[in-house]
């Protein structure tokens, strides 16, 4: 799902330097409040229900969790202190874990932007968004920016004190992804745990290519990050 | 000839070729490869087999190494050389050796292998099944009762050389428990089994990590580097390097602990700080577990945190060691992300992996005689990497391909270029729409990964034969093409070791 958000929803905006209103500016990167929050993700084409997600999302300094209710699966991202990013996407029905240290994310070109994953929203996204109204969310302030560029309309609802967006809203010629969140706690006082892993089979991301017949890596292979270039 | 004169040669040519291409930059007049030719047959005509014992062996094993990788390496190199003539002219270190054969790599149950029974040929001169370790073919996979898999056992050189009384080491870029170090010490029906929280419940075997440590022939293993940290420590104590993780087993045992209680005059390192403070005159059991998992690839490799040695550092360390011991050694090296560079679509690092290796038996050539030195370097298994299309001389090797005296890329049906490099399957695949345009892109990008024409997660490996290079006592006997279970043969003969006793 964060997958979803994170790669699939990337926009060519231009600069909006002559448009009126405040851009959104992501505060306390490094020190974003710890926090639990639900969202629901809904993929609409043409008017029509097509597909609903509730996904959590778990976020320290460090760490970044998220949990697909739907197909009960999850990734974590966790910042070292050189600021080195591994990635874990987990199943959790099967109890696995496929584990990527940075020079398989590198090797597969796949660059962790951590501000993105904490955030949920990347630089592209931000750049063309204006600040066009202010309002309360699960009674919390918030500010809903908007951008448009070449058909493709963007809304962002961001908490201001919770640096994290209430709401994003794309939509690409008919096409519309709708991320709304639907809870929100201090990571101290959330409802749901993260989930555990500590007795989870954990596989390496090399090692899944000497793993041709192991029945879980291959009813996996299409879920798993393999990776574009970078640059393409 | 032994390894020196070789080096001389190859060194002279580079030179000559190199003065030339500077003078006028066309050195490759009828005359050069006539008279090049001639100086390779003259070079030929003074081989003389040697037919003495060795008194060490030091395999190298290029994890997925195929032939398209050698070839795309040397041009990688080449290309990187002050004054090249388009880097194909390049040659890798080991293709100065003398001789070479071919190797075929099917298993005892697959027509394309992986790293298990491929290592378990090579180093035990018996093919089995896809993911076992040095056992006979007739142990089924996963098979957990230590009784039924002791009695398929099948003894590896490195125990042979053990009982001997040679001093023996693995080192590898990969964990030391994966299945190219593990076949050398361990016996095991699945290769994953590499630490005891793998192990199903009601497995009796013991895993591999403990069956290094525990490796009781002869005087145990002298040298053990490598990745695979979370094999051998528990998972109640903290990683030294990754401090918010833990080690891996659950059994509480601290393997590297029962490693220095072991062992007098032994050590453990993680780091190179730790590597390069030791002093091989001193230290007679080095385990040097440099990574949780996998070492980092060569690319990489100076952005660790905790640094780490190079397969040429680990090499030469190793050999520092084993050739101490007046009777002999054998050396078991491996560039084990050739491999998982190529599973990842990603010619660059998989080159450089490559590279890497050459430095590191260049290494060893410098510091053995090949008068009582073999010295062999293999692939386990190939990849299904391709070098096409008909690119210039001199064109990029992981560039896009542009054809003699043409000024544009050539360009597929769809009126796009594309590169040299590329895989028949894997995480590179572009589709299912049109091609992308790569007109802008940086195909020599480090991350850039290369086109696959069948979309998969991981790319495969592939099944044709694997070279064989090698020099020094016995070397002569590599010729035409063999099983891959030959090589274990050549190593035994020159050991004066009875195969499979």
């Amino acid at each position: 799902m964060l997958k979803i958000m994170l790669w699939g929803a990337v926009l060519l905006l231009s600069a909006c330097a002559q448009q009126p209103g405040k851009p959104l500016q992501i505060q306390a990167l490094e020190q974003p409040p710890a926090l639990a929050a639900e969202f629901e993700t809904i993929v609409e084409t043409d008017g029509a229900d097509q597909q609903r997600y509730q996904w959590r999302f778990w976020r320290t300094s460090k760490r970044v969790e998220t949990h697909n209710l739907q197909d009960n699966s999850g990734e974590i991202w966790t910042k070292s202190a050189d600021g080195k990013i591994t990635y874990e996407r987990v199943f959790h029905q099967q109890q696995q874990v496929i584990e990527y240290t940075p020079g398989d994310l590198n090797a597969i070109g796949a660059v962790p932007d951590w501000s993105a994953i904490a955030t949920l929203l990347n630089q592209s996204m931000i750049a063309g968004l204006v600040e066009d109204s202010r309002e309360q969310v699960l009674g919390r302030p918030a500010s809903h920016y908007q951008s448009n560029n070449a058909g493709i309309a963007l809304e962002v609802t961001w908490l201001d004190r919770e640096q994290l967006p209430a709401l994003i809203k794309r939509n690409d010629h008919g096409h519309t992804i709708a991320t709304r969140v639907v809870g929100i706690y201090p990571l101290a006082e959330s409802p749901w745990p993260y989930q555990r892993s500590t007795n989870y089979r954990y596989t390496d991301f090399a090692d899944i290519g000497d793993k041709e017949s192991d029945p879980f890596i291959q009813s996996i292979q299409h879920k798993i990050k393999g990776g574009h270039s970078h640059s393409d | 000839m032994d390894h020196k004169q070789f080096k001389v040669i190859a060194l002279a040519s580079l030179v000559m070729a190199a003065s030339a291409a500077k003078a006028d930059n066309i050195v490759e007049t009828p005359d050069f490869w006539l008279e090049s030719g001639k100086r390779n047959i003259k070079a030929a005509e003074q081989l003389k087999p040697n037919n003495t014992f060795a008194k060490n062996v030091i395999l190298f094993v290029g994890d997925g190494m195929g032939i398209s990788t050698i070839t795309a390496a040397r041009i990688f190199e080449g290309q990187s050389k002050p004054n090249n003539r388009g880097g194909e002219e390049n040659s890798l270190s080991f293709e100065q050796l003398p001789y070479l054969a071919l190797s075929k790599t099917y298993s005892a149950n697959q027509q394309t292998p992986d790293s298990a029974p491929t290592m378990s040929a090579i180093i035990t001169g018996v093919k089995t099944n896809d993911g076992e370790l040095s056992v006979s073919a007739k142990l089924p996979r996963e098979e957990k009762n230590a009784d039924v898999v002791n009695a398929n056992k099948v003894k590896t050189l490195l125990e042979q050389a053990e009982e001997k009384g040679l001093s023996t080491g693995v080192a590898s870029t990969a964990r030391v428990t994966h299945a190219t170090p593990g076949a050398c010490y361990a016996h095991t029906s699945e290769r994953d089994w590499e630490s005891d929280a793998q192990l199903p419940a009601d497995a009796n075997v013991k895993d591999i990590a403990r069956q290094l440590v525990d490796f009781n022939i002869g005087n145990g293993l002298e040298v053990a580097l490598g990745g695979g940290r979370s094999m051998f420590l528990p998972a109640t104590v903290a990683d030294p390097e990754d401090t918010d993780k833990t080690g891996g087993r659950k059994d509480g045992l601290d393997l590297t602990k029962q490693w220095l209680n072991k062992y007098p005059k032994s050590a453990y390192v993680y780091n190179k700080a730790g590597f390069d403070a030791i002093d091989a005159k001193k230290t007679e059991h080095l385990l040097g577990l440099f990574e949780r998992s996998h070492m980092e690839y060569e690319h990489d490799r100076l952005s660790d945190a905790g640094g780490e040695p190079s397969l040429t550092e680990m090499t030469s360390k190793a050999i520092d060691i084993l050739s101490k011991n007046k009777k002999g050694y054998f050396l078991m090296v491996e560039a084990g992300r050739i491999d998982h560079a190529h599973h990842a679509g990603n010619a660059y690092r998989a080159l450089s992996e490559a590279v890497e290796l050459s430095n590191a038996v260049r290494k060893a050539l410098e510091k053995t005689n090949a008068k009582d030195t073999l010295i062999i370097v293999t692939a386990d298994h190939s990849h299904t990497f391709t070098i096409a299309g008909y690119p210039q001389r001199g064109n990029p090797i992981l560039g896009l391909v542009k054809q003699p005296g043409e000024t544009n890329f050539a360009k597929d049906k769809n009126g796009l270029p594309y590169t040299t490099l590329g895989y028949a399957n894997g995480p590179g695949y572009r589709g299912p729409n049109v091609r992308p345009d790569l007109s802008s892109t940086d195909t020599a990008h480090p991350d850039f990964l290369q086109e696959a024409a069948i979309p998969l997660g991981s790319e495969t490996h592939g099944a044709e034969d694997v070279a064989i290079f090698a020099g020094g006592p016995q070397a002569h006997l590599f010729h035409g093409v063999q099983e891959e279970s030959y090589i274990y043969q050549v190593m035994a003969k020159a050991l004066k070791l009875k195969p499979g006793q």
